[in-house]
């Protein structure tokens, strides 16, 4: 099964590598592509346009982080938490809005994480405002907390496998079915009796919680979280870009996608950004709209039908030299 | 089947990833990495820290270099807390460096220097001034600059040792506000405030935390307005700080002294701004111009080249960030690096560190160097200063004072001339 | 007395809110495309009126007749360039193709100018009139005099003129409207292009209040949607009198609960919007399908 080949291929690179620098960016990419998955549960396969990913992300990362500071709860219980309140939070603001064409669940999504912003910045009794939160470090796995970066990468190999699991499991059932049929036509799937309210909602909610647990994981990476860094406008475009490039509707997009452009980011950041400040930015902005206007359905659909169309031409020119 | 072919390009390029990656040594040159935000809201400061750091660079390296070798810089830049924790890794695998001075902005610090530690390498910080930095019993950071508690400090003694007396007046019968924005700066600065002003028994009558990127403050004007203050107390970003000292014009809102406590209250910005109107008012920080009866004469010398090769470098003179940035680096530079012969091992230029010892008015800014057992400079301090004829002056304390202080009370604003 | 100098506050913020949502509604209701970049639109009209007050001495209510068709003519070429291609795409792709326009903006601004805070000194920029207890800034007031009266001057064109009417025909329906003969590729243009010009020209009449700088435009931006939403989505009137009530919203909130909570109530106020009125004030009921065709 290629998924479990991919896994296995990305477990074995954390091993093999030592380099902290790799290792770091081996853990982005799984982190980057576990988000931009979970973003697809809702974007790709139900169709709905979510720009504010980050309120989810950044609540799921307070909610954890916050269970182990003052309740000295595990982070497998307050990553849960976490998922379980984002997961209300994300029905709610699905149910608000799904009821309504056009871009409004793109924009209240975005209203709620600045909103977020604002709150987690303000309630500086529970959030410690601006200055955020510093968890510990206590490595072992009861903690979530690892001694090497290759035990982290492992957490988002780990996170990555959980959400593409889900994913796939939409594809192959019959929800996955459902939602296609809700995406292409939302009227005609209506009239058939499919309860697509429903079905977006609890879409948008299982979308929620998983990038809730990317926050959890963020947090346990970097052990320090604040307002401006997990309640940020950046991540809902990055991982919702990811998807997108990658290729939506289906497992493979945004893991392709993050392959492909996380180490791009930091590359360009690397090389360039020293030297002539946002020169990478600049750079970025243009590819992102190069691959929207050319390849709009994804690096992952485009590959394969090129593949598909370039087999069918070499199928058709040994049938014609047989003939 | 396309899958698979997907799985091999993947495969082979982590491999060549993999095979290429390997850091770059010349024998002969000392290599260090700077890390500061050089692009995004931060950019403008940490873009002065990184040049101030240059400046010394590029002295120390006139001057024959550090141990007959040349320094180098590896330079990154960490717009967020994010892109610091990778840089400072790429920095410290791929350009091998043993060394990162930085950061401007606090959560950039933190996770850098978070970094820095699990690598068993040196943070040495110039610039930010959260508590927490050196307070988080980390083993290879060290801050050569002040921190928000100098800085709250600095805002209270301007208070009591200055503003009051020239008001005729006790600190504790003044009337006070304080503005804060609401960012890592301001956040950490409150609790400091409060802390320094209870002390002097001075209870603010409001304290209110405000967004720095708004586009109008009249609503915080217009409540302290109601509240008819003495003094009010700032913890402002440049864009900011303007703006409600026009907002503060606009709405007659009249006090009798504005005390900054550095950051936007210590930018060229605010008098590019304001003009006539930015002079009067206070604010505390690392000094930029320091009385020469404070300073040792090699750091007077020292003190002018710097200002001189800044503006050069930068087109505009150094704000209280390029010096810290210089400072900091200096420091490392001619005072910590000779005594490891120019290695960058953390644990010599540890051991070196804890040697180092400069009094009070051997650095620019007038501090001197000795680090305490977590890591932080004793000899950073506090001055407090205003702006005077479209420079800054400093006024306190006495012994480093360069001017008197003026314009206390401040006159009403329609009072002033257009 | 003194709630009535916040209100009169908000109405003056407002006014610009209005000038900045009104261009991006109509882009709404004709092209059917939410721009991202269209707070970029706003950054860079301040950057050219800066460049020219620097270099040329101009005042920036003077540059505005500058800045207006610089930008109009910015907005053209981005519409026939970028948004023409995605105009059948899927509402993704066009979000994305001007997030990416906005990430491109932003930093080549911040290449050219770099992050500094850029602001004009201007000798009546502190100017205030007393109108009674209220204390009106003159800035503040030419700004919402331009702004309100360049909206009006909107209205009119809409209502009034050829291409206004094609206009408002093809927001209402496009498919009938080419079919009787207008060239709605040109009414796209014309929208975009000017949505484009009025957030630069507004750029320019904040410039003597408020500094420059790259990342200016993510803070109108959102506004800016948020005021289009609540006036109702398409509607120019909508989203010049929601403009107005968001700004005494957000001073009037500042004012009595807290300075840094300011910008949230805006976006309370918003999501409840979505909750019990999702047309908006002046939006038709059913006006918020907008379905692609």
């Amino acid at each position: 099964m290629s998924f479990g080949g991919l896994l296995a291929l990305g477990a074995g690179a954390l091993f093999a590598i030592s380099s902290s620098f790799w290792l770091d960016l081996v853990f982005w990419i799984c982190f980057w592509a576990a988000l931009a998955q979970a973003w697809n549960i809702v974007g790709g396969y139900v169709g709905q346009l979510s720009l504010g990913h980050t309120a989810f992300f950044g609540l799921g990362a307070y909610t954890s982080t916050l269970a182990t500071l003052r309740w000295d709860l595990t982070p497998w219980l307050g990553g849960l938490m976490g998922a379980l309140i984002v997961a209300a939070v994300g029905f709610a603001v699905a149910l608000v809005c799904l009821r309504l064409r056009g871009p409004f669940f793109a924009l209240a999504t975005l209203a709620l994480a600045e909103l977020l912003l604002i709150v987690a910045v303000q309630w500086r009794a529970l959030t410690e405002g601006s200055e955020g939160l510093t968890l510990p470090f206590r490595p072992g796995l009861a903690n979530l907390m690892f001694e090497t970066k290759a035990g982290f990468g492992l957490y988002a190999l780990g996170l990555l496998a959980l959400v593409t699991a889900v994913t796939l499991l939409v594809e192959h059932t019959r929800v996955g079915l459902l939602l296609q049929a809700i995406k292409n036509d939302e009227d005609a799937a209506r009239s058939v009796g499919v309860r697509v309210l429903r079905w977006k909602v609890t879409a948008a909610a299982v979308s929620a919680a998983l990038t809730a647990l990317g926050g959890t994981l963020y947090a346990q990476y970097l052990q320090v979280i604040e307002p401006s860094s997990v309640f940020n406008w950046e991540v809902s475009v990055q991982l919702a870009l990811i998807a997108i490039i990658g290729g939506r509707g289906n497992w493979l997009g945004a893991i392709v996608g993050s392959v492909f452009l996380t180490p791009l980011a930091i590359g360009l950041r690397a090389w360039l950004g020293g030297s002539y400040a946002g020169l990478h930015l600049v750079v970025y902005g243009p590819i992102l709209i190069v691959s929207v206007l050319f390849i709009p359905e994804g690096i992952v659909p485009w590959a394969s039908e090129w593949m598909r169309s370039r087999r069918a031409r070499r199928h058709a020119a040994a049938v014609g030299a047989g003939a | 089947m396309m899958i698979r072919g997907v799985c091999r390009v993947a495969a082979v390029s982590l491999l060549l990833l993999l095979v290429s990656g390997s850091p770059a040594t010349a024998a002969d040159a000392i290599r260090i990495g700077v890390l500061n935000p050089l692009s995004g809201n931060l950019a403008p400061l940490g873009q002065d820290s990184t040049t101030g750091a240059e400046v010394a660079r590029d002295m120390v390296n006139e001057r024959g270099g550090v141990a007959g070798m040349r320094v180098e810089y590896a330079k990154a830049d960490a717009p967020s807390a994010t892109a610091a924790v990778t840089e400072a890794a790429r920095l410290l695998d791929q350009e091998g460096v043993k060394i990162i001075i930085g950061a401007y902005g606090s959560s950039i610090s933190l996770a850098a220097s978070a970094e820095a530690e699990k690598h068993k390498a040196i943070f040495w910080e110039m610039n930010s001034g959260s508590l927490k930095i050196t307070g988080r019993g980390q083993r290879y950071t060290f801050r050569t600059t002040l921190t928000f508690k100098h800085l709250a400090e600095g805002a209270a003694n301007a208070l009591t040792e200055v503003v009051a007396p020239r008001l005729k007046a006790k600190p504790t019968a003044l009337r006070v506000v304080m503005m804060l924005e609401d960012s890592a700066y301001g956040s950490g600065m409150r609790p400091l405030l409060e802390e320094a002003l209870a002390k002097a028994g001075i209870k603010p009558l409001a304290i209110e935390m405000y967004n720095a990127k708004s586009t109008d403050l009249s609503p915080l004007v217009l409540r302290f307005k109601d509240l008819a203050p003495d003094v009010v107390i700032a913890s402002s970003y440049a864009n900011d700080a303007i703006l409600f000292a026009r907002q503060a014009r606009q709405y007659d809102f009249n006090f009798k002294a504005l005390i900054g406590t550095g950051a936007g209250h210590g930018q060229a910005d605010l008098v590019k701004a304001l003009g006539k109107n930015a002079d009067g008012i206070f604010t505390t920080g690392a000094t930029l111009t320091i009385n020469p009866a404070g300073l040792k004469p090699q750091a007077k010398a020292l003190l002018d080249e710097f200002n001189r090769r800044f503006e050069k470098k930068a087109g505009h003179f150094a704000s209280t960030h390029g010096a810290m940035g210089f400072m900091g680096a200096w420091f490392l530079l001619t005072e910590v690096l000779p005594r490891t012969g120019g290695s960058t091992d953390p644990e010599k230029v540890r051991a070196a560190a804890y040697e180092a010892d400069i009094p009070i008015g051997g650095g620019i800014n007038g501090f001197g160097l000795k680090f305490d057992p977590t890591g932080q400079n004793e000899r950073a301090f506090s001055v407090v200063q205003q702006w005077q004829e479209g420079r800054l002056a400093a006024v306190y304390p006495t012994a480093l004072a360069t001017h008197p202080p003026i314009l206390v009370p401040l006159a009403r604003w329609k009072d002033r001339p257009e | 007395m003194v709630l009535l100098q916040v209100v009169v506050s908000g109405l003056l913020l407002g006014g610009i809110y209005a000038l900045v949502s009104v261009g991006l509604t109509l882009t709404f209701g004709v092209v059917r495309i939410a721009n991202f970049a269209h707070g970029e639109f706003l950054m860079v009209g301040m950057f050219l009126a800066w460049v020219l007050h620097e270099r040329a001495g101009i005042d920036p209510y003077l540059a505005c007749v500058v800045v207006g068709p610089a930008l109009f003519a910015m907005g053209f070429l981005v519409e026939r360039s970028l948004i023409r291609p995605v105009i059948q795409a899927s509402h993704m792709a066009q979000i994305f193709v001007t997030v990416g326009l906005a990430v491109f903006l932003q930093n080549g601004a911040l290449m050219i100018w770099g992050a500094d805070h850029r602001g004009v000194i201007l000798p009546y920029a502190d100017r205030v009139w007393f109108v009674g207890p209220i204390v009106l800034s003159l800035p503040r007031v030419v700004a919402f005099a331009v702004a309100m009266a360049l909206c009006l001057a909107l209205l009119a064109f809409l209502r009034w003129t050829y291409w206004g009417k094609a206009v408002r025909a093809t927001a209402e329906d496009r498919e009938i409207t080419r079919v009787m003969g207008i060239d709605t590729g040109r009414v796209y243009s014309l929208t975009f292009a000017t949505g484009a010009g009025l957030a630069g020209i507004a750029g320019a009449l904040l410039l003597p209040m408020y500094a420059v700088y790259p990342t200016v435009g993510i803070q109108f931006v959102l506004v800016a949607f948020i005021v289009a939403v609540l006036g109702g989505l398409g509607s120019a009137v909508g989203a010049i009198l929601a403009g107005l009530v968001i700004g005494v919203v957000e001073v009037l909130s500042g004012f009595l609960i807290a300075p840094g909570l300011q910008q949230a109530l805006y976006f309370v106020v918003f999501l409840l919007v979505l909750i019990v009125r999702p047309a908006g004030l002046l939006g038709r009921r059913g006006a918020e399908e907008l379905v692609v065709t």
